[in-house]
């Protein structure tokens, strides 16, 4: 009896262990696909009504999830409060200070990051075209995690499951 | 003074002002920021230049203006596009800071000032009653009526606090002088009557008053005779080309006007083309003249259409 309840934890403990690196990559999909929503709608914001930076990103916050949303809201209360730092400092801060409780990779984080170099510096043409720009990367970045979501989702489930069977066969 | 005011200056700058003892808060009139050199500030009776906390003068940085410029557009250049090719950006509370720095042309006009090096923060004074003497003497009781009325003065002498003074009374009534309430609009290009923040009046500007809010005179008065039926239009600084046209549509379509216009007094407006065209078709039945000659505010005097003295 004891043997069995052994065996099925290290099943599900495996089999758990594989889900979690599956989802890793199916929350990068999720996030950069949440990502370009809340870019589209600072663009609608910008655009359309000339809502200053602080308000765009309350308004695009809305539309997120999980930490993504913090960024955004802490970011834009960073503009609010007056603590004598530009905006591409306070995205670049707020962007590490969340990241390790993101699933983006180092070149989503990038894009993310080079986006507040430029926004609220300039014309209203010139800032259309930049968050233009960052929907498109953010769109064949999808595309790319996609791609490889498809590939290692599968994999690493079933790695999951396989190892954790084998563990038991060399136990028992 | 507002505090509202000392959150759009560098904090170093916000200190020493609010450290300043040489002066009460309410007599300030202009906080002048310039590179390289000490800060400036212009009270009704004198001019001060303030010492930081290590006694040098207090000197304004690059930084200093590169802080205050941010602070200013609130991180969002592209929402104060129009204000940057004019010179000047209204803050919340409607206080106006104007800038000068390097003009970027194109097509041979401004499109933008760029490299920022002087900034005036001109503080707005709401003081309501300053309008009561006046309004019962631009007013015509036989005919219920409000005169077409044109405010004069040189800058800095309380035009746009009497224009917003006249505008509450207008609309909200003063019936100690028979004077109703009236629907009232106004055209606020430069958000410096209202003071609005997301389009809400942040002074006031009376019952009946609706506002329009970062608008083009021409275009706005237009739009307010189009939508909102008013009895009464207000604007401030009226001058260029196509203000005129739009005065004349207000009027003939029989709504009532209170402008601003900056002058030293009646005979001044004559040498501006488009403001002499306005005085020789006599679309104004009142101009009130203002100075700061015993002190901001000072009225010089309220003539008719033809010029002459009204008691």
């Amino acid at each position: 009896m004891i043997k069995i309840i052994g065996a099925l934890l290290i099943l599900l403990s495996g089999s758990s262990i594989g889900w979690i690196i599956s989802g890793i990559y199916l929350n990068r999909v999720r996030e950069l696909r949440e990502l370009q929503l809340a870019f589209n709608i600072i663009n609608t914001e910008i655009s359309y009504e000339k809502t200053i930076l602080s308000g765009a990103l309350i308004k695009a916050a809305e539309s997120l999830s999980s930490s993504l949303r913090y960024i955004f809201l802490e970011a834009a209360r960073g503009l609010t409060v007056r603590i004598g730092k530009g905006f591409q400092e306070i995205w670049e801060e707020t962007i590490e200070k969340y990241k390790e409780e993101l699933s983006l990779n180092m070149e989503d984080l990038v894009i993310l990051k080079n986006w507040g170099l430029q926004i609220g510096v300039s014309a209203l043409e010139n800032q259309i075209n930049l968050n233009k720009l960052i929907i498109k990367r953010l769109e064949l970045q999808e595309k790319g995690a996609l791609e490889l979501a498809s590939k290692r989702v599968k994999i690493a489930r079933y790695t999951g499951v396989l190892i954790s069977l084998m563990l038991i066969i060399l136990f028992y | 003074m507002s505090s509202e005011l000392l959150e759009y200056l560098p904090q170093n700058i916000a200190r020493v002002i609010k450290e300043e003892r040489d002066f009460e808060f309410d007599e300030l009139i202009e906080i002048r920021l310039r590179v390289n050199q000490p800060l400036h500030l212009i009270t009704y009776y004198c001019d001060l230049f303030p010492f930081s906390s290590d006694q040098e003068l207090m000197e304004i940085t690059g930084k200093d203006m590169d802080t205050a410029f941010r602070l200013l557009t609130r991180n969002s250049v592209y929402a104060v596009e129009r204000q940057l090719a004019e010179g000047f950006i209204t803050i919340p509370g409607g206080h106006r800071v104007g800038f000068t720095g390097q003009a970027v042309l194109e097509n041979g006009k401004i499109k933008l000032i760029k490299d920022i090096n002087s900034l005036n923060y001109r503080i707005k004074h709401e003081i309501p009653g300053t309008g009561e003497k006046i309004a019962a003497r631009i007013y015509n009781p036989e005919f219920d009526y409000i005169y077409n009325t044109l405010i004069i003065s040189p800058p800095l002498c309380g035009k746009t606090t009497l224009l917003r003074d006249l505008l509450r009374i207008i609309s909200d009534g003063y019936p100690e002088h028979g004077i109703r309430g009236r629907k009232t609009a106004l055209v606020d290009e430069r958000s410096e009557i209202a003071g609005a923040y997301n389009g809400i009046p942040q002074n006031k500007i009376g019952t009946r008053t609706d506002l329009l809010d970062n608008c083009p005179k021409a275009e706005g008065i237009m739009l307010i005779l189009r939508s909102m039926s008013p009895e009464v239009i207000v604007v401030d600084e009226i001058g260029r080309k196509e203000d005129i046209g739009a005065i004349r549509e207000a009027v003939n379509a029989g709504v009532n006007l209170l402008a601003t216009v900056h002058g030293r007094d009646l005979q001044s407006l004559f040498l501006r083309p488009s403001i002499k065209k306005l005085l020789l078709e006599k679309v104004f039945e009142r101009y009130i003249v203002l100075s700061k000659r015993k002190g901001v505010g000072t009225l010089e005097g309220i003539l008719d259409m033809d010029g002459k003295e009204v008691r």
